[in-house]
């Protein structure tokens, strides 16, 4: 469940971010025709490909999801993100559209958060957290004031 | 559990429902009834609402370790947690999609000596991508280790070393854990509750033997303790109630031979 109206506080992907740096035109770097030059943030190259990447990633995470109880929240909703998301990236094939689409920030930030999201589940697998609370805190603990 | 989240939501709805209103309103029976109390903050219906349902979904996937969930009344989420659980809960803070609070704005610890487990420990978080705050607490005591969120958050490195040094709160696997803001030779906790103002060293250049050199403190007045407490009541919202009085079996026995 995303906090839509609050995203919507954030303006469109501020700054020059908007706009993928299209330059003069189509250049070719390693026989892929790359249309864009710089995404405009530090240190995150512009991706070749994104839709396969998108699509490989999406499929691990819902593949380390499988090994998670069936009733768990987490799985529940993050497999609902990841289908949600997963059917965008296959229907749509413009990099653009589907970067309004996801309301993610540019297609390498959604990259990203899919990686984040990924290593979270693996992780999620050993610290199990659908299970009962551990142990009660002490009656006073979190009383206020005093 | 969501019983306990729950709770806790209660709780906030209530400290934050109609305070002395009526007292208000009558004392401007004769003015105008259209702006009653102007210089206290509106209340943010829909951001209260966002923030609850966001505080009980989290609830939900965490159960293992979030103990309570809270909204305070200015609209500012708490997640309170077991202490076991702080690298689970803020490694999926940062990751998760719905969550993204990528940035560590604060670390720092509350000293209430009359628990059982004195320090609180309190992260503030911040999601870019969301535009919206979480603060995360959990409790420890003065020997019990708490885990370092470094691995999580390298923003927590000096934070920690700070709660350390002012606190004494140690944080197991952290890469250089040591002093930041007091001295080198210091020795002390001095954000603790039963360290006093003054503290119990003062340093003064020595001349004879031509260096710094630490000795106990004297102060030329003995420190004065104001009652700051005001005769009248301060919050008649938050009234304690009464004790019930216990009578003892035997003593009504005795007194009235």
């Amino acid at each position: 469940m995303r906090l839509a109206a609050q995203s919507a506080a954030v303006p469109a992907v501020p700054g020059g971010a908007a706009q993928r740096g299209y330059g003069g035109g189509a250049e070719e770097v390693n026989g892929f025709v790359c249309f864009v030059q710089t995404t405009g943030l530090v240190g995150l190259a512009v991706a070749e490909n994104p839709h396969e990447r998108l699509r490989i990633l999406y499929s691990k995470i819902l593949g380390v999801l499988q090994n998670i109880p069936r009733d768990a929240a987490y799985r529940k909703y993050t497999e609902q993100i990841v289908n949600q998301r997963y059917n965008l990236v296959q229907t749509e094939t413009d990099v653009q559209k589907l970067q309004d689409k996801l309301n993610g920030g540019q297609i390498e930030e959604v990259i990203v958060q899919a990686e984040n999201e990924l290593s979270l589940a693996r992780k999620m697998l050993q610290w199990k957290p659908w299970e009962p609370l551990v142990e009660e805190p002490p009656t006073d603990q979190w009383r206020w004031p005093i | 559990m969501l019983a306990a989240a729950v709770r806790g939501l209660v709780r906030a709805a209530r400290r934050a429902g109609a305070g002395p209103a009526a007292a208000v309103q009558t004392r401007l029976a004769g003015g105008s009834a259209t702006e009653t109390r102007p210089t206290v903050r509106p209340k943010n219906e829909v951001e209260q609402k966002q923030l609850c349902a966001f505080g009980e979904y989290v609830a939900e996937i965490l159960p293992k370790y979030i103990q309570q969930v809270q909204v305070t009344c200015f609209n500012e989420l708490e997640l309170l947690i077991h202490p076991d659980g702080i690298i689970p809960v803020l490694t999926f803070l940062r990751d998760h999609t719905n969550a993204q609070f990528k940035s560590l704005a604060d670390l720092t610890a509350v000293d209430v000596p009359s628990r059982q487990y004195r320090f609180e420990i309190v992260y503030n978080l911040l999601s870019l991508r969301f535009n919206s705050r979480i603060r995360v607490k959990t409790y420890t005591d003065e020997l019990t280790p708490i885990d370092s969120a470094v691995s999580v958050h390298k923003a927590a490195n000096w934070y920690e070393r700070e709660v350390w040094d002012m606190y004494g709160v140690f944080f197991a696997n952290h890469p250089d854990l040591r002093r930041i803001l007091t001295d080198y030779g210091f020795e002390g906790h001095p954000f603790r509750k039963d360290f006093p103002l003054s503290g119990y060293v003062e340093v003064r250049y020595d001349d004879e033997v031509k260096r710094v050199v630490a000795e106990p403190v004297e102060l030329s007045q003995e420190f004065r303790k104001f009652d700051l407490n005001s005769p009248w009541e301060a919050f008649p919202a938050y009234r304690a109630p009464p004790e019930p009085l216990k009578i003892e079996a035997g003593a009504k026995k005795e007194d009235a031979k």
